[in-house]
């Protein structure tokens, strides 16, 4: 397996069980990947960064495949708006899938420092766009909770939508009228980010619900239908360069599958305000547990020079720690309303049966 | 009594046309702009309502709460009219602020493309380009209104019973067609629907009583009734505000009883017969304790109302019809109080206690009476048709409960599904067990498979030469997704079975 796939122990496998179910419950929660938390959750367990989001990509297509079956049921998926946002986002996968592979090609062959560029790069490209998503959630959540307005923020959708820049393209299913151009900008950086660090729904749903302006469950709907077909192309070409771990998208599974039902039913009792504020604070700590390892990708490259080497290991156990207490208490907080409304069912069930 | 419902894009000549046609019968003419005024002087922000609206925005709770007063000034004003006087109503869509309502004469007005932009050119002083894209405008708005509002589309017309295109006619000799139409007996008032108008009155009023009271105002409820009982749904968290609602609907005149339900959603639930003690009453009430979800009940007895009425002769303009065809709810005997031994009274008894109540009705006629009873703008999450055509044989019970659940889901765009279909589809019995069971065999040998083989696998996967990336890549594409699948199923019954769902 070379340097390429990890060994797999069973602490190990259970980790990565435990990663897919925190994942599978912030994604059911939040509606949108859980890529975010497994993504670097692999890394830290020494996943090189291309192979886990690669295997997290070919996940992601398994379960957006059923996902995005059930929103169809419920009519929440906009097939043409997917369809339009899937040209351009399949491009901006393979332009990703160039860059990922180029780095880690350049990373400075096998040994320690083999695919630290890569690893850097899409750390780096994770700090920054969940930075900005984070921070956007948390001031938006705390900022309704003063206007007493628990709708998303429409200011860019109805601003974007005072230019009317031709084509402008219907979308009835989402009742939008939205701009060719900016559909294709979107679905551009959707295919980037999904590419680069399998978390093209952090821009793909808000984008469609602030930018596009459509409803939120439609967006959630609609983007699973994209995910769908961009994580087949993302694991087809992750596949075809070998960089995908089967193993680790099996035991990913185990867990997240479970975990997004449990999410989703979470979604059902817990306010809506403090979803948004879980989320952003759990995205923001996944940040901050990425720079902390950012370090470690500079040392390797000789771009910076840590005094005390055993500086690496402290540096990858605090990130990895972090990582986990936002997975972790991100979870608990969501597990305990869900077991909350779990018992307050099934009292109401059985006051019904009595 | 009788109701002709114009609705009218922009320059269509439809208000002159409904002024014309109500000066011609005598009827009484209401425009939509009237109740807009009416809503500015009870501070319903109907401007910003609208904006948001054809804004395609999603409006905030409290918009959506001013929308709900709005439709409901609407209804009042619409009912309270209509049952002084016949009256004609131009605007978009009104009919179908009156559900059950089944007399209204329905008439969309339109005109062609050229016409209107040289009429706007005119009136506005614009280029043709201009006048063209104000129309394009102007009419997508309309649109979005009637989608938010009714959650209909504008551009479908079997909607109306009559398109009225005025680019060969002139609005005079329109209204006259219009006229003989208006005495045909579908269009007359019957006692149905007369009761159906007093229930919206009711409902409507009911609201208004709400959004006059400063605390109540702000309650995001939903109200109907039904012979003089009040029916209240309500979010689940809400609590303030809430105490306060039987005091203050109890004291609108007409109200017999309130009934108050915490529900998100609705299910409703249509059968011939209702079995008050059967075990269907638990599944229902399992899905509904599930999703929040109020239980509306209707007993419906399928009648043959394809019978044709004659004509009735334009000098018997005054006189009651002489008969019916497709005019809504059909019991038309004085409506009287349900008995409360009845199937349906134990059944909602059952409901209340329960604290699932929506409301009850009983309804006969056709398939199109039964559409033309539900509000559209009533959120259901699902629809149960069972035990109809009782008196038929098993087969044509069952060919004609399929017919009319598809007719039922493509109208309103929600599941339909009988008592057995909901057993199979959201609880846990053998059939379900059987596929666990074949699921987890089959994603526990691809485990097996996958981790006792994995090195010979990787290193099949990361074999460099193109021809086997292609194999690999092809192996993972159609292998994930069947785990996935498979994989999923398994857990999905797992939680079903602990009712985690």
């Amino acid at each position: 397996m070379g340097d390429l796939f990890i060994a797999l122990d069973l602490t190990t496998c259970f980790q990565v069980i435990l990663l897919g179910f925190i994942g599978g419950v912030l994604s059911g929660f939040i509606g949108s990947g859980g890529a975010f938390f497994m993504t670097p959750g692999m890394m830290n367990l020494g996943v090189q960064g291309v192979v886990a989001v690669g295997s997290n990509i070919t996940h992601k297509f398994g379960k957006a495949m059923v996902g995005a079956r059930k929103h169809g049921e419920m009519g929440h998926v906009d097939k043409k708006l997917g369809i339009f946002m899937l040209v351009t986002a399949l491009l901006g996968i393979r332009l990703a899938v160039w860059i990922s592979t180029s780095l880690f090609g350049s990373g400075g062959g096998h040994g320690e420092g083999s695919g630290a560029a890569a690893n850097l790069y899409i750390s780096l490209v994770f700090i920054i766009v969940l930075f900005f998503v984070s921070i956007s959630m948390l001031r938006d959540s705390l900022r309704k909770r003063e206007e007493g307005d628990s709708g998303p923020s429409k200011r860019i959708a109805t601003w974007l939508s005072g230019f009317r820049l031709f084509p402008m393209i219907d979308f009835p299913v989402a009742d939008v009228k939205v701009s060719l151009w900016v559909i294709l900008i979107v679905g551009l950086a959707v295919g980037y980010l999904a590419g680069t660090i399998g978390v093209g729904g952090f821009l793909g749903v808000p984008a469609m619900i602030y930018v596009f302006g459509i409803p939120t469950a439609v967006a959630a709907g609609t983007e699973l239908f994209l995910a769908m077909f961009m994580g087949a192309f993302g694991a087809i070409n992750y596949a075809l360069e070998g960089f995908v771990d089967i193993r680790l998208v099996l035991l990913l599974y185990l867990g997240s599958l479970l975990g997004v039902f449990i999410g989703a039913y979470g979604t059902k009792v817990v306010n809506e305000r403090i979803i948004r504020l879980v989320t952003g604070v759990i995205i923001i700590l996944c940040v901050i547990s990425r720079a902390v390892a950012v370090p470690i990708y500079l040392a390797q490259l000789k771009l910076l020079v840590l005094v005390d080497p055993s500086l690496y290991p402290m540096l990858n156990s605090i990130s990895k720690a972090i990582l986990y207490l936002s997975g972790l208490s991100g979870v608990f907080i969501i597990l305990f309303n869900v077991g909350r409304g779990y018992i307050r069912h099934r009292r109401a069930i059985s006051s019904i049966n009595t | 009594m009788r109701i002709i419902c114009v609705s009218r894009g922009s320059k269509t000549h439809g208000k002159d046309f409904a002024e014309a046609l109500a000066a011609k019968l005598g009827y009484h003419c209401l425009s939509r702009e009237e109740l807009f005024e009416e809503a500015v002087k009870r501070r319903i922000p109907i401007g910003k309502l609208e904006t948001a609206i054809v804004m395609r925005r999603d409006t905030s709770e409290a918009l959506s709460i001013e929308l709900e007063h709005y439709k409901a000034l609407a209804t009042s004003l619409l009912c309270e009219r209509a049952l002084e006087n016949n009256i004609v109503y131009h605007g978009r869509d009104g009919h179908l602020l009156l559900p059950g309502v089944g007399h209204i004469l329905k008439i969309r007005v339109v005109l062609d493309l050229e016409s209107r932009i040289n009429l706007v050119s005119q009136s506005l002083n614009l280029t043709r380009n201009k006048a063209k894209q104000y129309i394009e405008n102007v009419e997508d708005d309309r649109r979005s209104w009637v989608r938010k509002f009714y959650n209909v589309d504008w551009d479908v017309f079997t909607l109306y019973d009559m398109v009225l295109n005025l680019s060969q006619m002139s609005v005079q000799n329109a209204a006259l067609a219009v006229c003989s139409m208006a005495q045909l007996p579908e269009f007359q008032p019957t006692p149905s629907a007369t009761a159906a108008l007093r229930d919206l009155l009711l409902a409507s009023r009911c609201r208004l009583r709400l959004s006059e009271d400063e605390k109540a105002r702000r309650l995001n409820v939903k109200v109907r009734a039904s012979e003089g009982i009040v029916h209240v749904t309500y979010p689940h968290g809400a609590v303030k505000g809430l105490e306060n609602i039987t005091t203050l609907i109890g004291g609108v005149e007409g109200v017999r009883e309130v009934v108050c339900t915490a529900a998100e959603t609705n299910i409703l639930w249509i059968q011939e017969a209702f079995e008050p003690e059967g075990p269907s009453y638990g599944s229902v009430m399992e899905i509904a304790a599930s999703w929040g979800a109020a239980v509306e009940l209707v007993k419906f007895t399928p009648g043959d109302s394809e019978e044709v009425a004659s004509p009735v002769p334009a000098e018997a303009e005054s006189e009651e019809p002489s008969g019916w065809r497709e005019t809504g709810i059909i019991d038309d005997e004085d409506r009287t109080y349900q008995d409360e031994t009845s199937d349906i009274a134990r059944l909602y008894a059952r409901l209340i206690s329960d604290g699932k109540a929506g409301r009850k009705r009983t309804l006969q006629g056709s398939q199109k009476t039964l559409l033309n009873s539900i509000d559209r703008a009533t959120s259901y999450r699902l629809i149960i048709l069972d035990g109809i055509f009782l008196t038929k044989g098993t087969s044509t019970r069952k060919r004609l409960v399929t017919e009319w659940s598809n007719a039922l889901s493509d109208s309103l765009k929600v599941p339909v599904l009988t008592i057995d279909q909901i057993v199979s589809k959201y609880h846990f019995g053998p059939k379900q067990t059987v596929q666990m069971i074949a699921c987890a065999a089959l994603a526990g040998l691809s485990l097996y498979t996958v981790f006792h083989f994995d090195d010979q696998i990787l290193a099949f996967l990361s074999r460099p030469e193109l021809k086997w990336r292609l194999v690999s890549m092809v192996a993972i594409t159609a292998f994930v997704p069947f785990f996935a699948q498979v994989y999923g199923t398994v857990t999905s019954s797992v939680l079903k079975l602990f009712k985690f769902d």
